[in-house]
């Protein structure tokens, strides 16, 4: 997109920038009730009674349990297995047990703290290592919700045949979204509708658990997303358990009623990153190329399983990282604990492998006394490499090219050998520079896509704008910008002319969730296809007319508004098997490389990011500057998952669930970052873009690991980075 | 919920003694989140102290080279005044690093002191500066030496019926100085270890070195038995270390550990000690 | 001394008499008395900056501002910052660079900016000094150096 040198601005920045912008807090009704979830305060057990007080038995005070519930008590998710309110078994502190609700917030602390609860208590598992040693039973027989396999070549004879073999085992924490607005919905009745507005990515996912647990006809239901504060993923699968505690609130009620989640709630008991357990055996030949690997992914679900199974399905799939290896099994797990469900975040299960298998690697460099990027250039996935599934990457893979232009402008080699000369010399601080390599599979896996089958067009009105259809949300990825831009770009008419319809569910097209990169690569794709149907019909009924706004008159007096849906065609050369897991897993991968330069002061063992390099091929950049916006907040919040995130689990409950003590990165924390995309372009995605949200979340970890492991000369196999750690590791090493 | 807004110290006082229950109500920085929080309710009951800042937030030096800040004075205020920035550097370096923009422009050096919490960032520089504090009440106004101040974990020798309205910062002989803060992030962050230190460039003088730490025990304090050890010139590390351990009994929680806490703040004494 | 006091106050240059329990944050008042939501709440307890408003030419988080202390007070929200409908400076450089992206820290930082450009005659080149003087506003989407640039593109536009 050479000749756009124009910006396009983004179109929601000035109602952002007035203050303008609705979020649902900012929404006031009439009558309005606020509501508040009455939760579990023990991690195990078995819930007999609840009642509340006499004296608050009379003062409107509106009270939910879950003979209430008119439905099926579980929240739809790929396993519907969360209640959506308790009826017996509780499996993690904080499990909603009862709603309440009233027009005073004040009152409803008061009735909040002194609710009679009848539980009796049962022996829990909250560490994923206790529930894999059977500490107590929680589910099935052995506490696992699911397996999941790949199996590629022979891995066991050529793991035993192998000149060398290292074996590993990673683990990664909890990680929270800290969105800067909580989680929140609104629910009232209207004309016999259930209307339901909040902060949401997936609207249609909410219609779909309202239908379910309500037991009434998505006809009845209006799912309106607010603007939303933030996301990351935390608002992918939490909402629809939110929507349907505000909709029996309000349906029994009668009334509006509003739940805003508070910070310390929001943090302590909606979805978290799944921690992880990843086992990894790596077999060689003697030059240093890979042979076989043996990947065990363990990743602990939460206290049920909701989505977790597409999570360990993309942990799996990314386990090999950018690695071409011939024999591989890979096995994924995912374990049932006595915490808050796992849930979706930026990167869904391929942060954790990335770090491992990137960590890996580059300490095996050191054993194979290689240096980190020999061992990597000899085994890279290049153009034409099959991955673990059988895919073909195809030509357009350029990552020999891409790490070529990072270690030659960085000069990483020199700066590796300077730093060791430097380190040998210097005892008050230690210089590193570490290298990651990563990869994400853009859109759903497999045939996700297919079964979506999301829809989406446009509308040309009667005053000659276009109106675009599609359910996605702009939760400040931008992607309204950008659809407005691909559309404009298309029908080759000024950006002003366009505009993205309000989504109301009951008419909006479902466009499938706002997740997994997909929105501008997938719903790009079916707005570009729709513009250029538009564009074609036109030219159809006026041939001789240049003029854009002639055309759309003329077809307008003629037939009136013209509304185009696509719907959505799986490429008909990407297949995938869901059992044995071969095939085509992703349409496209976006790669990236970060390099960074760290200093270590060995008095408070705080790790200084000097600079950080990112490289990234997304394919064509559709808005350099919402790319980079996107790219630069999720390296911090990679930064953060290394460095500062900690969030401190105790016998199931988080410790620090506040913002003074959940620590992510601010302004002074940031170091300089260098962004860089690689021109290329993919044969999926309009104008060949790649998806890119979710990919900047893969490469911090590794690479700064990797900077710590020449800077210190100790191999770390988990994160956070916290300086408390690096010194004991330290003091160890050095006694 | 109730609040009583005096409009002056003497007002203020005169209803303090009949009302103890009553919490003193300054910048509200660390008083504001308590109530979100439900740690403080409609139950309790404050005194607003804000219609007294005219009257307490002076900063004057005085003929005796000491510095009398009033209570009231905003951690703003102490980074931007120019007699704390050129004497008291401590001071200037502790205050600076409190929170961020909007706590520093609300926050109060009293209720810095008051709150009690061992992580107060100023603390350490006000004992090595070895300050006191003027606490006021009804009839009478008493001087109490800051370091004998704290108690014990969050509690303090401040009776309820008075108010610290002063603090009286003593200056330091030429010397070297020492201001560290270590926190989880490099702003907006509660001090996981707090130091001030100061040593005598005229080593042979009755006063010639003086530490104190936040974050390291229930209370900010001086490190006397450190201080001794300087003094008789035994600074070997394990001399050192041995005379910190008396000093000191740090904990593990949210924010560090007991080895972090120990093991970085000898470093940064000991490196400080050995600068030459 | 009852469960409500009588407070008399500006807000963007209006005046405004109010009864309201004394201990009632600011930022909650401008949420739901006054319905100015352009400010808002992230935390409540002053560490994500959210809330950021000018009270009396100082920049405070509104949430750690209690009612009773809000007697006579001059204060600008976001809904202050711009005149006659006209962008500001700093709302017109945050949209050029793309210093936005899900809103919700937006009207906090940008009060954060108007304090350190326009009352603190802040020095828009030093990237310490601004960054400095928005550490107290966390954004969880930007990755700050948008934001950081939008600062710096003010160097000529101001005074």
């Amino acid at each position: 997109m050479k000749k756009d040198k124009k910006i396009f601005h983004r179109v929601d920045a000035d109602e952002k920038l007035r203050g303008k912008a609705l979020f649902v807090d900012d929404i006031y009704m009439p009558d309005m009730l606020y509501g508040r979830i009455v939760r579990s305060p023990i991690t195990r057990g078995i819930l007999n009674k609840i009642s509340i007080p006499e004296q608050y038995k009379k003062k409107d005070l509106v009270f939910v349990t879950y003979k209430d519930i008119p439905g099926k008590n579980c929240v739809s998710s790929v396993e519907s297995d969360l209640p959506i309110l308790t009826e017996r078994e509780i499996r993690y502190k904080g499990q909603a047990i009862a709603l309440i609700a009233h027009k005073d917030r004040e009152f409803l602390e008061d009735v909040l703290a002194s609710l009679e609860l009848s539980i009796e208590r049962l022996p829990a598992c909250t560490d994923m290592v206790d529930s894999l040693n059977k500490k107590e039973i929680l589910v099935n027989k052995d506490n696992i919700f699911r397996r999941l396999r790949i199996k590629k070549g022979n891995a066991d004879k050529f793991l035993k045949e192998s000149y060398f073999k290292s074996e590993r085992i990673y683990r990664t924490p909890h990680q929270e979204h800290l969105y800067l607005e909580t989680q929140g919905m609104i629910g009232y009745m209207e004309n016999g509708v259930l209307n339901i507005k909040g902060s949401m990515q997936c609207p249609f996912y909410v219609v779909e658990a309202l239908e379910l647990g309500l037991g009434i006809s998505r006809k009845r239901i209006s799912v309106q997303p607010t603007t939303t504060g933030g996301a990351f993923g935390g608002k992918e699968d939490f909402p629809s358990l939110l929507a349907l505690h505000a909709a029996l609130l309000t349906m029994k009620a009668g009334k509006p009623v509003k739940m805003i989640l508070e910070r310390g709630e929001d943090i302590a008991f909606t979805t978290k990153r799944h921690p992880s357990l990843i086992k990894q055996e790596l077999g060689f030949y003697k030059e240093g190329k890979l042979v076989a690997a043996r990947v065990k992914v363990i990743l602990d679900a939460g206290a049920y399983e909701t989505l977790s199974k597409v999570v360990l399905s993309r942990s799996i799939l990314h386990a090999m990282g950018v690695y071409e290896c011939d024999n591989v099994v890979i096995d994924g797990e995912l374990v049932c604990t006595n915490t808050p469900p796992s849930g979706a975040f930026r990167g869904f299960g391929a942060p954790q492998s990335m770090f491992a298998i990137e960590s890996h690697i580059d300490e095996i460099s050191s054993k194979l006394k290689m240096n980190p990027v020999d061992i990597r250039r000899i085994n890279i996935i290049k153009p034409q490499s099959i991955l673990c599934t059988g895919q073909n990457i195809g030509n357009e893979c350029i990552l020999p090219e891409m790490l070529n232009d990072a270690l030659k402008e960085t000069r990483y080699i020199t700066k590796y050998e300077k730093n060791n000369i430097f380190n040998s010399k210097n005892r008050e601080m230690k210089k590193g520079i570490g290298i990651s390599l990563f990869m994400h599979g853009n859109g759903f896996t497999g045939n996700g896509e297919r079964i979506l089958s999301s829809r989406a067009g446009l509308t040309l009105k009667a005053n000659g704008s276009i109106e675009l259809l599609f359910s996605n949300i702009d939760m400040g990825q931008g992607c309204n910008t950008v659809m407005i831009q691909i559309a404009s770009k298309a029908l080759q008419i000024p950006p002003e002319n366009i505009y993205v319809g309000k989504i109301d569910t009951l008419s909006t097209p479902d466009s499938g969730p706002t997740v997994a990169s997909r929105t501008t690569l997938i719903i790009g794709d079916l707005i570009y296809k729709a513009s250029k149907k538009l564009k074609r019909i036109l030219q159809k009924s006026s041939p001789r007319e240049d003029d854009f706004n002639k055309k759309a008159g003329k077809y307008i007096s003629e037939h009136g508004e013209l509304t185009i849906i696509e719907d959505y065609r799986h490429p008909e050369e990407l297949s995938f098997d869901d059992e044995t897991y071969q095939g085509e897993a992703y349409r496209s991968y976006s790669l990236g490389c970060n390099i960074a330069e760290i200093e270590v002061q060995l008095d408070t063992f705080q790790i200084d990011i000097r600079k950080f390099h990112a490289y990234y091929d997304i394919g064509t950049v559709i808005n350099k500057p919402l790319s980079e916006g996107q790219i630069r907040g999720g390296i911090m919040q990679g930064i953060g998952y290394a460095m500062y995130e900690n969030l401190i689990f105790e016998n199931g409950v988080v410790r620090n669930n506040s913002m003074t003590d959940y620590i992510v990165p601010t302004a002074m924390d940031m170091p300089q970052i260098n962004v860089k995309f690689m021109k290329n372009k993919s044969n999926y995605g309009p104008y060949g873009a790649k998806g890119l949200g979710e990919l900047p979340m893969n490469g911090p970890p590794a690479a700064i690991n990797n900077a710590l492991r020449q800077a210190l000369g100790i191999d770390f196999h988990s994160i956070p980075f916290l300086p408390e750690r690096i010194l004991e590791v330290w003091m160890k090493k050095n006694e | 919920m109730k609040v009583f807004i005096p409009k002056s110290l003497q007002e203020a006082v005169s209803f303090l003694k009949e009302n103890q229950n009553f919490i003193p109500f300054a910048g509200g920085t660390d008083l504001m989140p308590l109530l979100a929080k439900g740690v403080l309710s409609k139950k309790n009951s404050f005194i607003d102290l804000n219609n007294l800042t005219e009257e307490l937030s002076f900063i004057n030096l005085q003929e005796d080279g000491n510095l009398w800040i009033g209570s009231l004075a905003t951690i703003r205020k102490l980074c931007e005044n120019h007699i704390i920035a050129e004497h008291f550097p401590l001071i200037a370096a502790s205050a600076i690093n409190i929170g961020s923009v909007q706590i520093r422009n609300l926050a109060t050096i009293g209720g810095n002191i008051a709150n009690a919490s061992p992580a107060a960032d100023l603390i350490p520089a006000l004992l090595v500066h070895d300050s006191s504090l003027i606490l006021t009440s009804d009839k009478k106004t008493r001087q109490i030496d800051l370091k004998d101040y704290y108690v014990s974990y969050k509690r303090t020798s401040r009776k309820p019926y008075e108010l610290i309205t002063g603090i009286i910062v003593k200056p330091l002989e030429q010397g070297r100085i020492l201001f560290r803060k270590i926190g989880n992030r490099k702003n907006l962050s509660l001090s996981k270890i707090v130091v001030s230190s100061y040593i005598a460039k005229e080593f042979e003088t009755k006063d010639p070195c003086r530490f104190a730490a936040g974050s390291v025990k229930e209370i900010p304090a001086r490190l006397f038995n450190l201080e001794e050890s300087v003094i008789n010139r035994r600074i070997s590390e394990s001399e050192l270390r041995n005379a910190l351990l008396r000093d000191i009994s740090p904990i593990n929680d949210v924010r560090s550990t007991c080895i972090y806490r120990t093991e970085v703040l000898l470093r940064v004494i000991r490196k400080f000690i050995e600068w030459k | 001394m009852n469960d409500f006091i009588k407070i008399n106050f500006w807000v963007n240059g209006k005046q405004y008499d109010l009864e309201v329990p004394p201990l009632k944050p600011l930022s909650r008042i401008l949420r739901e008395d006054l319905h100015l939501t352009g400010t808002k709440e992230g935390c409540r307890e002053g560490e994500c900056g959210a809330c950021s408003v000018i009270l009396n030419a100082t920049l405070i988080n509104s949430c750690l501002y209690p009612a009773f202390k809000l007697n006579r007070k001059d204060i600008i929200t976001i809904e202050g910052l711009q005149v006659d409908e006209k962008l500001n400076p700093i709302q017109e450089a945050f949209k050029e660079v793309m210093a936005l992206q899900c809103g919700f820290c937006t009207p906090g930082l940008l009060m954060a900016v108007y304090y350190y450009v326009y009352i603190l005659k802040g020095d828009c080149e030093d990237r310490i000094q601004i960054k400095n003087a928005i550490g107290g506003n966390i954004c969880r989407c930007t990755g700050y150096e948008q934001i950081i640039q939008a600062i710096e593109s003010l160097k000529d536009k101001v005074r």
